[in-house]
């Protein structure tokens, strides 16, 4: 039973109104904790990508630096190397970018709710539909679009991550498309 | 003298790794956060080629599309969009736009400089066609 600080019984409203007060701080924190992750792990990436940019530079004077008839095949296949292993980082690195924009749009997942329920009063009138619509609408991935839909539809998760599965190998990460 | 390609981004990684590729293979590349900045830079100076990112704040990548697409010094520029997004809905946008095409992040270094390569040999038809902003 759910009581107020005079010990006093809450009623349908008041607790409806501590349950909606608690899930806007919750949403909030969610917020809070995603934006510090994405704010504080950005920061190092960012390192990363300047350190590759300084190491391509590098290989760049050295490769410039070596006598031009061939003579150092051991420099040449060094500068290869390094470039291949360069390609890598860069492609594992863009992984981590699109780990960010999920993360920002579970961020956004947290935020309209949160802001369209701020008031105990805003939340009893707020248009659930018309939120999800605002959280589908940030989404910027096929992937996320599917999960959603799925968990809007009250599906279960291992129907989920089946349908996942298959549109992850149905993906072609690098596809170009010509118009 | 080297092809300056313009990068678009919100992505400061992002830029970074696009950056690095595309230096490397010998090109001038020249940052922009968003489809606003990208704009205001290559209304003020030439670019041979523009890649911008779809979802940006202040302004997406297929409304820069259309922006660049009615100045006249951009009707034939190659504009790439390089994104996540991989619908078909998302694609027609940019198409009707005048993008000249789509990659889906991420992407393959080798494969990102033989396209930019192929399209700025002018193999390919640019589409120039797009609907004005």
């Amino acid at each position: 039973m759910s009581s107020n600080a005079l010990g006093q019984e809450l009623t349908g409203d008041e607790k409806a109104s501590t349950v909606a007060r608690g899930l806007h701080q919750f949403l909030n924190l969610g917020v809070a904790q995603l934006d510090a992750a994405v704010r504080e792990s950005d920061a190092q990436v960012d390192k990363i990508a300047q350190c590759l940019a300084a190491i391509t530079g590098d290989v760049q004077r050295y490769e410039a630096s070596l006598p031009p008839d061939g003579k150092d095949a051991s420099g040449r296949e060094l500068v290869t190397s390094v470039r291949a292993s360069v390609q890598g980082v860069i492609r594992g690195l863009q992984f981590y970018d699109k780990l960010i924009q999920r993360l920002t749009h579970v961020r956004s997942g947290l935020a309209i709710p949160a802001d369209a329920t701020a008031e105990s009063a805003a939340a009893a009138k707020a248009d659930w539909n018309n939120i999800l619509d605002q959280v589908r609408a940030r989404y910027s991935m096929v992937e996320e679009r599917v999960l959603f839909d799925f968990m809007m539809r009250g599906l279960r998760a291992e129907q989920m991550l089946k349908a996942l599965q298959s549109l992850r190998e149905a993906s072609a990460p690098g596809e170009l498309e010509l118009f | 003298m080297s092809k300056r390609i313009l990068a678009v981004d919100d992505s400061a990684s992002m830029r970074h790794m696009v950056g690095v590729t595309l230096r490397g293979a010998g090109y001038e590349v020249v940052e922009a956060a968003d489809g606003e900045e990208a704009l205001e830079y290559a209304r003020q100076h030439s670019v041979d080629l523009v890649l911008a990112d779809v979802n940006m704040p202040r302004m997406d990548g297929i409304t820069l599309v259309a922006h660049l697409r009615a100045l006249p010094d951009y009707h034939l520029t190659p504009l790439l969009l390089l994104t996540t997004e991989s619908s078909s809905q998302s694609k027609q946008q940019g198409k009707q736009a005048g993008a000249t095409g789509w990659m889906i992040k991420p992407f393959h270094p080798d494969q990102l400089l033989a396209t930019l390569e192929r399209v700025l040999s002018g193999s390919i038809a640019v589409a120039a066609g797009g609907h004005s902003p």
